[in-house]
C-alpha cells in the first residue's frame, strides 16, 4: 500500500511537471499546431488557429483549408486570380502575411495594372508536384484560377518520389501515377500499441515527443550505420521530370514554373528541368541569378533568419521581395499584357 | 555500476567499477584498453620501485624512466604526426619528406598521462605512498567519470578514497544526480545551442560582419565554458553518486579581473597540475623575476600544446603566457597600491574578458588563416562588411548564464533538493522533461574529448 502510494505520488508529480511544460510549450516558439485529416487534402494544419513558425518570428492565421491567410472567397466577375502552388517556401510561415512574395505580387500587380488581382497562397509544407497533379481538380473547382504559378526547388525530384509523403508518384508499368498515403504519426507505424496515447496528441508535450522520438531513433540508426554505408547510386530523373512537366501543363494549361534555386551552381536536375520546360512550352522563372546577385552586392543572405542560420532554410523577407519583383515583372511582360 | 550497491566486498566493488569503466572506454574503441593497461602496469611498477629504492639516484632513475615512458606514449599518439608535419613544412625546399602515420588519438590520453605522471612524481617527492595494488592504480587511470575529459585527479586525493569502503548512499545519489543534471543542462541547453551560431561563423568568418564575429567569439567563450564545465559537473555528479569526491574544476572563470585570476578559476585541475609539476620544478618564482616570467611563458606554451597538436594551441598558450607575464610585471612594478575602486575593477574585468576572448579565437579556429581573418574582422582591419546575424539564442542564453552565475556567486554551493519532497521530485521531472523538449536534435560532442 505504501509503495503504491509512493508510485502514485511520483506519477502525479511527473504529470504536474508535464503540465507546466505544456503551458510553456503552448506559449513559446515550439508551439505545435497539430493537424486535421481532410478526405481530399490529406493531413492539413489545424484550421482556425494562429500559427507561430519555428524560423523567423511571425504568426499567421490558418484558414479552413489548412492554408495560410484568410478564407478563400468565390471569385468575382472582375477578378483575375493567380493560384500559387508550392511548398513551404510559398507557404512562408517564416514571414508575416504582408511580406510573402504571394502577397507582394498581388500588391505590385494591382498597383501596376489597376485591375482587381488576387493571389492565393496554396503553399503547403512538404508539398511536391505530386500534390498539385493529384489535387488539380480540387484546385480548379474550388479556386477557379486564371493563372497558376508552381514553385519548385532543387529537391522536388526526391520529394515527388518520397513514399512517406501524403501524395507521391510511383511507376506502374510504363506509366507514372500519383498515389495517396494519408499517414498518421510515424511513431504509431513503428509502435502501434502507442496509439493508446492518441487522445493526448492535442497537447504540445505529446506532439513534440511524437515527432522527436522517431527523429532521435532515426538519427541514432543513421549514426550507427553511417560508418559502413555506401553512397546511393545517382538516380536518372529525366523520365520523372519529363512526365511531371507534361502532366502539369496538361492539368494547368495557363501555368508557369517558379524555380527557387538557392544553391550556387546549376544541378543536373535543373538542366533537365530547363530542357523539359522548353519541350512543353512552359515558362521557367529561375531565381538563381537574382538571388545570388543580391547576396553578392549587399552581403546579406536571401534565406535564413536570426533564429536560424543565415544562408540556410527558407527564404527571408529579402528573398520574398526579390521573388515578388521577378514575378511581377513576368506577369506584366507576359501574362497581363 | 548499480552492482556496487548489492556487492558487499570492497575489492569486488572495485573490480566491478574497473570492469564498468573499461566497458565504457571499450565502447569507443576496445583496442585502446591495452594502452590503459600498459600505462597502469608500467606506472604501478615504477611507483613501487621508486618507493622501495633507498638511494636517491635510483629513485630518480625510476622516475625518469616512468616519465619518459608516459611522455613517449603521449608523444606518439598525440604529437607524432604534428612534429613530422612541422618538420616537413620546415624542409619544404629539400626533397626529404618524413612519412606520417595514421594514428588514432585515444580519447582522454592527455588526462591519463598527466595523472600517471603525477602519481610517480608524488611518490618520488614523498607526498604519496604507492597505490595499495594494481587494481587501485588502474581505477585511478580508468575510473569512468573522469576518464575522457578530466578533471585531472591527483593520486593523493583519489587513492585514499579507494582505501575506504565504497558505499552508495541515497544522499550522495540525490546530490550527484543534481550536479549531473546541472552539467547536462549546461552542455545540452547552452553549449549545444550556441554551437549553432558559433560553428558557421568560425567556418566562414569572411562572410560575416565585425559585430557578428565579435558575438560569435563571445558565444564561443560561453560555449566552451558550458561544454567543459558541463562535462566536469557530469563527471563530479556521477562520481558523487558512487560515493567519490572529485575536486571542482571551474570557479566562475569569467568574473576574473586578471589573467592570473582566470587561471585560478579555469580548468583548475590542469592549472594546478602545471603549477605543481612544471612551474615549480622549473624554479617558479624562486630564481628572480626574469626567470619567473620565462617560466610562466614556458608553462603556458606547453599547456597550450597539451590541448592539441596544433600551432594554434601553442599560440593560444603563448598568448596566455604573455598575458600572465604582463600581469605579473604590472603587479610587481606598475600597479598603484591600494587601487581597488569599482571603475578599476570594471576596466580590469573588461580587459581580461577581451583578452580571453581574443585568445579563444586561436583555440577554436581550424588554422592560422581563419584565426587571422577573425582577428582582422574583430579589429576592423580591412573592412567590417558581411552578413549581420544577431542569433536569438545568444540574447536568451547569455543573460540566463550571467544571472545564474550571479546567483551561483551569491549562494555559494548550489541549493540541493530532496527527492523525497514533492517539490524536489517535481524539480527532477521538470528538468528531465526540459532536457528532452529543449535539447537540439544534432548535439555536438564534448569539445574537450579531442584533448
Amino acid at each position: 500500500m505504501r509503495i503504491l502510494k509512493y508510485i502514485l505520488r511520483i506519477v502525479a508529480v511527473a504529470a504536474l511537471a508535464l503540465l507546466v511544460w505544456e503551458v510553456i510549450l503552448e506559449n513559446s516558439v515550439l508551439r505545435e499546431p497539430g493537424g486535421v485529416n481532410s478526405p481530399i487534402l490529406g493531413r492539413i494544419m489545424k484550421p482556425g488557429i494562429y500559427l507561430q513558425g519555428t524560423e523567423g518570428y511571425c504568426k499567421t492565421w490558418i484558414n479552413s483549408l489548412g492554408m495560410r491567410g484568410a478564407e478563400i472567397l468565390p471569385k468575382t466577375a472582375a477578378e483575375y486570380r493567380i493560384l500559387m502552388l508550392g511548398d513551404s517556401h510559398t507557404e512562408a510561415l517564416q514571414v508575416s502575411d504582408d511580406k510573402t512574395f504571394v502577397h507582394l505580387l498581388q500588391t505590385k500587380l494591382a498597383q501596376n495594372t489597376g485591375r482587381e488581382i488576387r493571389t492565393i497562397n496554396a503553399g503547403r509544407n512538404g508539398a511536391s508536384p505530386a500534390y498539385y497533379i493529384h489535387l488539380s481538380n480540387f484546385y480548379h473547382s474550388f479556386m477557379d484560377p486564371d493563372y497558376v504559378m508552381i514553385e519548385i526547388n532543387e529537391d522536388f525530384t526526391t520529394h515527388i518520389l518520397d513514399e512517406t509523403r501524403e501524395f507521391y508518384v510511383k511507376k506502374e508499368g510504363a506509366e507514372y501515377v500519383t498515389v495517396t498515403n494519408f499517414r498518421d504519426y510515424y511513431i504509431w507505424q513503428m509502435f502501434p500499441p502507442l496509439k493508446i496515447i492518441k487522445p493526448f496528441v492535442a497537447f504540445s508535450t505529446f506532439k513534440i515527443a511524437l515527432d522527436k522520438i522517431p527523429m532521435m531513433l532515426e538519427q541514432h540508426r543513421n549514426h550507427r550505420a553511417s560508418a559502413g554505408q555506401e553512397c546511393t547510386p545517382a538516380v536518372d530523373y529525366a523520365d520523372i521530370i519529363d512526365w511531371t512537366l507534361k502532366t502539369l501543363k496538361n492539368d494547368y494549361p495557363g501555368m508557369a514554373i517558379l524555380y527557387l534555386a538557392l544553391n550556387k551552381s546549376e544541378s543536373n536536375v535543373e538542366a533537365l528541368l530547363k530542357s523539359s520546360a522548353n519541350k512543353y512550352g512552359i515558362d521557367l522563372l529561375n531565381m538563381r541569378d537574382a538571388l545570388s546577385y543580391y547576396y553578392q552586392s549587399h552581403c546579406q543572405p536571401v534565406d535564413g533568419f536570426y533564429n536560424t542560420m543565415p544562408g540556410t532554410g527558407h527564404i527571408n523577407e529579402i528573398g520574398h521581395t526579390i521573388v515578388a519583383d521577378c514575378l511581377a515583372d513576368y506577369f506584366m511582360r507576359k501574362v497581363l499584357r | 555500476m548499480l552492482l556496487t550497491i548489492i556487492i558487499r566486498q570492497n575489492k569486488a566493488k572495485k573490480v566491478t567499477l574497473l570492469a564498468g569503466s573499461c566497458y565504457f572506454y571499450a565502447y569507443w574503441d576496445y583496442r585502446f584498453l591495452l594502452l590503459l593497461a600498459g600505462l597502469s602496469i608500467a606506472n604501478y611498477y615504477a611507483g613501487s620501485k621508486i618507493a622501495s629504492t633507498q638511494a636517491r639516484a635510483g629513485k630518480k632513475r625510476w622516475l625518469a624512466a616512468s616519465i619518459v615512458f608516459d611522455l613517449m606514449v603521449l608523444g606518439f599518439f598525440k604529437y607524432f604526426n604534428f612534429f613530422v608535419g612541422s618538420i616537413n613544412s620546415l624542409m619544404l625546399s629539400s626533397k626529404i619528406r618524413l612519412p606520417s602515420m595514421e594514428i588514432i588519438l585515444p580519447i582522454g590520453i592527455s588526462f591519463m598521462t598527466f595523472e600517471v605522471i603525477s602519481y610517480t612524481i608524488d611518490i618520488y617527492r614523498g607526498k604519496n605512498k604507492p597505490a595499495a595494488n594494481l587494481l587501485d592504480l588502474s581505477l585511478l587511470v580508468t575510473f569512468f567519470p573522469h576518464l575522457i575529459s578530466g578533471p585531472i585527479l591527483k593520486p593523493g586525493h583519489f587513492l585514499p578514497q579507494l582505501d575506504r569502503e565504497i558505499t552508495v548512499r541515497w544522499k550522495n545519489v540525490e546530490k550527484g544526480t543534481q550536479i549531473f543534471l546541472l552539467g547536462m543542462v549546461k552542455k545540452v541547453l547552452v553549449a549545444d545551442r550556441l554551437a549553432f551560431f558559433v560553428d558557421p561563423v568560425f567556418k566562414a568568418p569572411q562572410d560575416y560582419s565585425s559585430g557578428t564575429v565579435w558575438l560569435a567569439v563571445i558565444a564561443y567563450a560561453v560555449q566552451i565554458y558550458c561544454d567543459f564545465s558541463g562535462y566536469t559537473d557530469m563527471a563530479i555528479g556521477s562520481a558523487k553518486c558512487l560515493g567519490f569526491e572529485f575536486p571542482p574544476n571551474f570557479n566562475m572563470p569569467y568574473i576574473s579581473k586578471s589573467i592570473s585570476e582566470f587561471w585560478r578559476r579555469w580548468h583548475i585541475s590542469l592549472s594546478t597540475w602545471l603549477k605543481d609539476y612544471l612551474y615549480i620544478p622549473l624554479g617558479g618564482n624562486r630564481k628572480g623575476k626574469l626567470r619567473q616570467y620565462m617560466n610562466l611563458m614556458i608553462v603556458m606554451l606547453l599547456g597550450g600544446l597539451w590541448h592539441g597538436a596544433s600551432w594554434n594551441f601553442v599560440i593560444w598558450g603563448g598568448l596566455h603566457g604573455l598575458g600572465l607575464m604582463i600581469h605579473k610585471l604590472y603587479s610587481d612594478y606598475l600597479r598603484p597600491r591600494a587601487f581597488s575602486s569599482r571603475p578599476y575593477a570594471c576596466v580590469s574585468w573588461l580587459l581580461t574578458m577581451a583578452f580571453v576572448c581574443v585568445a579563444w579565437v586561436f583555440f577554436r579556429s581550424t588554422d592560422f588563416a581563419v584565426s587571422f581573418i577573425i582577428i582582422k574582422k574583430m579589429f576592423l582591419i580591412g573592412g567590417s562588411k558581411g552578413i549581420t546575424w544577431y542569433a536569438t539564442s545568444l540574447f536568451v542564453i547569455i543573460p540566463v548564464l550571467i544571472i545564474s552565475h550571479y546567483f551561483g556567486l551569491k549562494l555559494g554551493d548550489p541549493p540541493y533538493v530532496r527527492y523525497e519532497n514533492t517539490w524536489g521530485c517535481f524539480v527532477l521531472f521538470f528538468v528531465l522533461f526540459g532536457l528532452f523538449y529543449l535539447a537540439p536534435l544534432n548535439s555536438s560532442p564534448f569539445i574537450y574529448f579531442q584533448f
